[in-house]
C-alpha cells in the first residue's frame, strides 16, 4: 500500500502550526463531541489525562529568552498503523475505503498492545468507568457510545460526522462536498489552523494546499505513513 | 489345560540374565516371558529382544494434525472475515511459521503421549501379577506356561534363589484391553463434549449476563429524546410509552429524503435480521438465538407510525432496543421508508 | 574389566574393595556422590513417602499464611475487575507495568525446569537425576502462575475469549498477526507440554508410591500410576517418549520465552524493538530460573530433609552452571546497551538517562544483583557448596532478575518519541497485592504438590546407583558416566 491510492476518500488533515495559538479549544471540542471523559485532578497527575486530542507544548531556549511551541498531536491515522496488527482480536483494523485507522470498542478487550505500540502515544485507555461531573453529563453526544472501562479508544477523526455527511450526500444523490465534513477539532479552530479534507478529491482544499514546503509528518522516520500534515511554524513566540 | 502365571523375585539383572536363558532352554517362548524392575533395565541385559516400538505414526499423525491447525489459523480463518491491518497482507507467511511451529510441536507431543498411552494399553483395568517388592528394587521375572513346564520353571526360579514363586491361574489374569478401550472411547466421548460445549456459550445459545457496561450507554436521547414521562394516573414504566391520541415523538413528514434516508438507515440496522430488498430473510435467521424475524410488509400494515417508532425503539420480544442505534429522528426516517413498503405490498397484492 | 559388577546379592549391596587405599578412595566417593552410593530401594521409598505424608503444625501455619495471601490477591483482582484497572499505577504512557513484567518474571522461573530435565537428559548429564523433578514442579507452578497475569491485565478480561480461535456467532476469529496470540499458543504448548512430559516420568514414581501407601493416597496413585508395573516393554517406551518430549519441548521453551519477548520487540517502543530480546529473554529466564530452582533445592532439602538426595556435588553443578549463565547473561545485557547507547538515538538516550539518572538506585542495584554478587561469589567452590551462602546469591539474582524485568517493562515504556508523554510510573498497592499473592500462589501450590507426589524422582536415582559403577585405573578409583541405552 503506498500513499498514491486514490480509491475511495483518503481523509487529510493538516495542522499549520504558524497559526496555532495552543487555545485548546479544539481539545474541549473533542471532548464535548466525542464524549471523552474527564479526569480529575489526582488522574492527570497521575498521567492519566483523557484527550483524544493534545496541545502538546514544549519550550525552547533557556531562560530568560524562552520560547513555546504548540503542536496538537490526535491520531495521525497511519496507512502503515503499527497499532493495527498487534492487536489479537482486531479491535484496531484498518479501513481499506477511507484510509482511517477504525477502532471498534465492542471487541476490544483491553490487552493496551496498541496503545503501547503507537509511537504517538495517541490512545486513551479507560482505567476508570467514563465520568462526567454534573452538569456535564447532560450534553452527551447520541451519536458517539460512551466507552466502558477497560477499553481503548482514540481519535476517529469524527468517523459520526464524516457518516452523517455521506448519509445525507447519498440521501440527496451527489457527491460528497468539499468541506462538508468538518470534525469537532476543526469545527473549534478559531484561527482556522485546522484543516480537514479529502485528498482524493483534487478540488478539495487539503489537496490544493499540498505540497507545500513548509510540510512534514510527526515522526515520518518511522515509515507509518501517517494523514496528518503539519506545517511548519516559524514564529510562535510566547513569554517574550 | 489350563496356563499357568508364574512370578520370580530376583537380586540383580545377573540372575535374572541367567534365569531367563534357563527358561528360555525349557523351550518356553519368550513373548510368554516378561521382566518387571523398578529401574529402566534395558531388554538388552537379559539378553532378550526389545520390544517394538511404534511412536513414529504418533509423532507424525500429531505433527500433521498440528500442521492442520496451523494451516486453518493462519490460513483459512483470515479469508472468512477479512480484516486489514497495518499495510500487512491478510496471510503474511512470518507469524504464519510460529504458528506452524506452536501448532506442529504440541500436537506432536500430545501425539507422542498418546502412542505411549496406547502401546501400553494404559490405564491397565484388569488385575495382572504383580508383586509390591519389585519398587523395592527387586527384579520380577513373569512367565506363562502350561502346567507341566510351570514346575520346572518354578525349580528354575528356586535355583537362582527367588524371593518368592507366585502361582496363579492365568485365567484370573484376563486381557484388559476391551476395558480399557472402552474407557478411552468414554473418555474422548466425554472429551469432545467438553470441547463443544464453550460453542452453546460463543453462539450465544446459553446467554449469561456478563458485565458489559457498553450495552447500555448513557449518551442516549438526552437531547431529542421520546417522552419519558408517563402520564399520571399511568402504570410507571421505564422508557417511552404511547399515550393515546398522541405521537410518541414528534414525527417527521415522509419526504423524499427521508424515505431514502430511512432506507439507508434500514439497510445498516434492520436488514441483518428482517432482510432486505428481494432477501426476505436476514442473515441471523436459522441462527438459534435470533430465530426468525416476522416479514414486515404484513407487519407493518396493522400498526400505527407510533406503534412502529416505538418498536423500533424499545425493541420487542427478541427485537432489541435500537435506541442507541438511531436518534428519534432516524427511527422516523425508518417509519416513513417502511411504510412506502407495505403500500408496496398492498398494491402488488391488489394487482394480483 | 569387563566382569559384572554384580554377580552377587543386589547392587546396593556390593562390597568394598579389599585393598585398604581403594577401599577409603571407594569411601570419600560415596560421601561425595549420590550414584555411588546406593542404599536399599525399600529404604529410600519409605523415606521419601515418610517426607510427603509429614505435615505438622509448621506446614499448616504455613500453609494457612500463603492461602490468606493468595486470598488477599483474588480480592484485589475482583476489586480491579469491578473499579477498572484505574486502581493500578498505570497511565497513559506506561500501559503495561508489573502485570507483564510478572509474565515475563513467572515464566522465566519456569524455564529452568524444563531445561534442567529435557536438555541435561538429552545430554546425559547424571547431576539432574535427584533434582530433575523439583525443577519441572518449578516450570509447572511458574507457568500457571505467569499464566494468570494476561487475564489479570487485561481491562475486560469478562471478553478474554475473544482471544481463542474457537468458532464463534461474531463470525470472527483471532488475528494470528498479533504477537499477544503467538505468545498465546506458546505458552499453552509449554504448559501442555511440560505437563506430559512430567506426568510421563511421574508414573514409576506414583507406581512407587501405590505399592507402599494406603488409605487415600492408594486410591490416588493406583489411579495415577494407570497400573505401571515396570516391564521392559514400559520402561522401553518411557524411555522414548521422554526422549520424544524432551526433543520437542527444548525448542519450544525456547520459542516461549522468545514469544514473550517478542510481544515487546514486535513494537515500535524505543529500546524494545531490537532483535537481540529473544536470546536476551531466553538467557535472563534461564538465569532466574536456575537461581529459582537452587533454592528450591536448598528448601526441599532442608525442609524435607532430602539431604541423602540432594548433595553438594548437585549444588555445585547448579553453582558453575548459574555462573556460566551470569556470563552469558551480562554479555546480552552489555550488548544491548552498548547498541542503544552508542546509537544514540534521542528516546533510546532518554532511556538510559533515566536510568542511571532517577531510577539509579534501582538500575545500579539491578546490575549489582545481577553481576557483581554472583560474580564476587560463584567462582569459589567453597561458596557454591556452603548452602546458607548459595541460598542468599541466589535469592539475590531473584530480585535483581525481577528489577531487570520491572525496568525493561514500566521504565522503558515511560520514556518514548514525543517527550510530552513522558510519564513516570509509580506503582500502587493493587499491582503489589497482586505480584505478593501471586508469587504466594505459586509457593502454595509447590509446597501442596510435594505433599502429594514424590519430589525426588527416585526410578531415576535408581537407574544412576544401579548402572553407575567407579572405575579403577592405575591406583585410583573414578567416577564414569551412565551409558546403558
Amino acid at each position: 500500500m503506498s500513499e498514491t491510492v486514490t480509491t475511495g476518500h483518503k481523509w487529510t488533515m493538516i495542522v499549520d502550526l504558524d497559526k496555532c495559538t495552543g487555545c485548546q479549544a479544539c481539545v474541549v471540542a473533542c471532548h464535548a463531541e466525542n464524549n471523552v471523559p474527564t479526569a480529575n485532578e489526582d488522574e492527570v497527575v497521575r498521567g492519566r489525562a483523557n484527550h483524544w486530542m493534545r496541545i502538546e507544548r514544549y519550550w525552547e531556549g533557556e531562560y530568560p529568552h524562552v520560547q513555546a511551541r504548540f503542536i496538537p498531536v490526535f491520531c495521525q491515522q497511519c496507512e502503515e498503523a503499527p497499532c493495527e496488527p498487534v492487536c489479537p482480536v482486531y479491535a484496531s483494523y484498518h479501513s481499506e475505503q477511507e484510509h482511517l485507522n477504525m477502532q471498534v470498542y465492542n471487541r476490544c478487550i483491553g490487552t493496551r498492545y496498541c496503545g503501547n505500540n503507537c509511537p504517538y502515544r495517541a490512545r486513551v485507555f479507560n482505567y476508570h468507568a467514563p465520568h462526567w461531573d454534573a452538569p456535564l453529563e447532560q450534553q452527551l453526544n447520541p451519536d458517539v457510545t460512551v466507552r466502558s472501562a477497560g477499553v481503548m479508544e482514540k481519535c476517529t477523526f469524527c468517523i459520526q460526522r464524516i457518516r452523517r455527511a455521506e448519509e445525507d450526500a447519498k440521501v440527496e444523490g451527489r457527491p460528497l462536498r468539499d468541506g462538508e465534513v468538518v470534525p469537532a477539532c476543526v469545527q473549534a479552530c478559531p484561527t482556522d489552523a485546522l484543516i480537514f479534507g479529502d485528498l482524493n478529491d483534487e478540488e478539495s482544499r487539503v489537496a490544493r494546499m499540498l505540497p507545500d514546503e513548509r510540510q512534514f509528518k510527526l515522526l515520518e522516520n518511522l515509515g507509518t505513513q501517517p494523514a496528518v500534515y503539519y506545517l511548519k511554524g516559524g514564529e510562535t513566540h510566547v513569554g517574550e | 489345560m489350563a496356563d499357568l502365571m508364574l512370578l520370580g523375585l530376583f537380586d540383580n539383572v545377573e540372575i535374572v540374565a541367567d534365569v531367563v536363558d534357563d527358561v528360555r532352554a525349557l523351550g518356553v517362548d519368550d513373548r510368554q516371558v516378561e521382566v518387571l524392575s523398578n529401574v529402566p533395565y534395558p531388554a538388552k541385559f537379559f539378553g532378550r529382544k526389545a520390544a517394538r516400538l511404534w511412536f513414529l505414526p504418533f509423532a507424525v499423525g500429531g505433527a500433521l494434525l498440528g500442521a492442520l491447525t496451523a494451516f486453518f489459523i493462519s490460513k483459512i480463518t483470515p479469508q472468512l472475515y477479512p480484516v486489514y491491518v497495518g499495510g500487512q497482507a491478510l496471510t503474511p507467511v512470518p507469524p504464519a511459521a510460529i504458528m506452524y511451529f506452536e501448532f506442529v510441536s504440541l500436537f506432536t507431543m500430545l501425539g507422542s503421549f498418546l502412542g505411549f498411552i496406547v502401546q501400553n494399553r494404559f490405564p491397565v483395568m484388569s488385575p495382572r501379577i504383580y508383586d509390591e517388592r519389585i519398587t523395592d528394587g527387586y527384579i520380577g521375572v513373569t512367565v506363562r506356561a502350561s502346567l507341566d513346564v510351570a514346575e520346572k520353571i518354578v525349580e528354575v526360579f528356586e535355583k537362582h534363589g527367588s524371593h518368592v514363586v507366585k502361582r496363579e491361574d492365568a485365567a484370573n489374569f484376563p486381557s484388559g484391553n476391551r476395558r480399557t478401550f472402552l474407557l478411552w472411547g468414554v473418555a474422548g466421548v466425554a472429551g469432545l463434549v467438553m470441547a463443544a460445549a464453550p460453542l452453546l456459550l460463543t453462539y450465544d445459545v446459553i446467554r449469561i449476563p456478563w458485565i458489559d457496561k457498553m450495552a447500555h450507554t448513557v449518551s442516549v436521547g438526552y437531547q431529542e429524546g421520546p417522552r419519558r414521562a408517563a402520564p399520571a394516573a399511568a402504570i410507571p414504566l421505564q422508557g417511552p410509552v404511547l399515550i393515546n391520541g398522541q405521537p410518541a415523538s414528534e414525527p417527521l413528514p415522509a419526504t423524499e429524503n427521508s424515505i431514502r434516508r430511512g432506507e439507508m438507515l434500514y439497510a445498516t440496522n434492520c436488514a441483518i435480521c428482517h432482510g432486505y430488498g428481494a432477501e426476505k430473510e436476514g442473515a441471523t435467521v436459522g441462527n438459534a438465538y435470533f430465530q426468525e424475524a416476522p416479514a414486515l410488509e404484513t407487519v407493518v400494515a396493522e400498526l400505527s407510525d407510533s406503534e412502529i417508532f416505538l418498536t423500533i425503539t424499545n425493541g420487542k420480544n427478541r427485537m432489541p432496543s435500537l435506541a442507541e442505534n438511531l436518534t428519534p429522528g432516524e427511527t422516523w426516517d425508518i417509519v416513513n421508508y417502511l411504510r412506502t413498503l407495505s403500500a408496496d405490498a398492498t398494491s402488488n397484492a391488489d394487482a394480483s | 574389566m569387563l566382569e559384572s559388577s554384580a554377580t552377587q546379592g543386589p547392587y546396593w549391596e556390593q562390597p568394598l574393595p579389599e585393598d585398604e587405599h581403594l577401599r577409603h578412595q571407594m569411601e570419600h566417593l560415596r560421601e561425595e556422590h549420590l550414584l555411588f552410593d546406593p542404599r536399599p530401594p525399600a529404604e529410600l521409598n519409605k523415606y521419601v513417602l515418610a517426607a510427603m505424608k509429614k505435615t505438622g503444625p509448621r506446614f499448616w501455619l504455613l500453609v494457612l499464611g500463603l492461602g490468606g495471601m493468595v486470598s488477599v490477591f483474588l480480592v484485589t483482582w475482583l476489586l480491579q475487575m469491578i473499579y477498572g484497572i484505574g486502581i493500578t499505577g498505570l497511565n497513559r504512557s506506561v500501559m503495561w507495568g508489573p502485570y507483564i513484567a510478572n509474565l515475563i518474571y513467572f515464566i522465566g522461573i519456569g524455564h529452568a525446569g524444563t531445561f534442567i530435565s529435557a536438555a541435561l537428559r538429552m545430554m546425559r548429564m547424571d547431576f539432574r537425576r535427584p533434582i530433575a523433578r523439583a525443577a519441572e514442579t518449578i516450570t509447572l507452578f511458574g507457568l500457571a502462575t505467569a499464566g494468570l497475569f494476561p487475564i489479570i491485565h487485561v481491562g475486560r478480561v469478562w471478553k478474554l475469549f475473544y482471544m481463542l480461535p474457537i468458532p464463534n456467532q461474531r463470525g470472527l476469529w483471532p488475528n494470528y498477526r498479533s504477537a499477544l496470540f503467538w505468545d498465546m499458543s506458546a505458552i499453552t504448548t509449554y504448559i501442555i507440554g511440560s505437563t506430559l512430559f512430567m506426568y510421563v516420568a511421574l508414573i514409576p514414581d506414583f507406581a512407587m508410591a501405590r505399592d507402599h501407601t494406603s488409605g487415600w493416597r492408594k486410591k490416588l496413585y493406583t489411579a495415577l500410576a494407570l497400573g505401571w508395573r515396570g516391564s521392559e516393554g514400559e520402561w522401553h517406551r518411557l524411555e522414548t517418549v521422554s526422549n520424544l518430549l524432551s526433543f520437542v519441548i527444548v525448542p519450544v521453551m525456547f520459542s516461549v520465552h522468545t514469544g514473550v519477548s517478542w510481544n515487546l520487540s514486535m513494537s515500535l517502543q524505543p529500546g524494545w524493538h531490537s532483535a537481540i530480546f529473544g536470546p536476551f529473554f531466553v538467557v535472563g529466564a534461564l538465569y532466574s530460573g536456575v537461581a529459582a530452582v537452587i533454592l528450591v533445592m536448598i528448601l526441599v532439602r532442608q525442609a524435607m530433609g532430602m539431604g541423602y538426595f540432594i548433595r553438594k556435588e548437585h549444588f555445585n553443578a547448579m553453582g558453575i552452571f548459574l555462573l556460566i549463565l551470569t556470563l552469558t547473561w551480562i554479555y546480552f545485557y552489555f550488548a544491548e546497551w552498548i547498541t542503544n547507547w552508542y546509537g544514540n538515538l534521542p528516546p533510546e538516550v532518554a532511556i538510559q538517562r533515566q536510568l542511571t539518572g532517577p531510577l539509579a538506585p534501582l538500575f545500579y542495584g539491578m546490575l549489582f544483583c545481577n553481576i557483581i554478587v554472583p560474580l564476587a561469589t560463584l567462582w569459589s567452590r567453597r561458596i557454591r557448596t556452603n548452602l546458607k551462602a548459595l541460598f542468599v546469591v541466589a535469592l539475590i539474582i531473584q530480585v535483581g532478575m525481577y528489577l531487570e524485568r520491572i525496568l525493561i517493562v514500566a521504565a522503558f515504556l515511560s520514556r518514548n518519541e514525543l517527550p510530552f508523554n513522558w510519564v513516570d510510573y509509580v506503582p500502587r498497592l493493587p499491582e503489589i497485592l497482586i505480584t505478593v499473592g501471586a508469587m504466594s500462589f505459586l509457593v502454595l501450590m509447590y509446597t501442596l504438590f510435594t505433599r502429594v507426589a514424590p519430589i525426588i524422582p527416585v526410578w531415576e536415582v535408581y537407574e544412576g546407583q544401579a548402572v553407575q559403577s567407579p572405575r579403577r585405573i592405575g591406583r585410583a578409583v573414578v567416577p564414569t558416566r551412565t551409558e546403558a541405552h
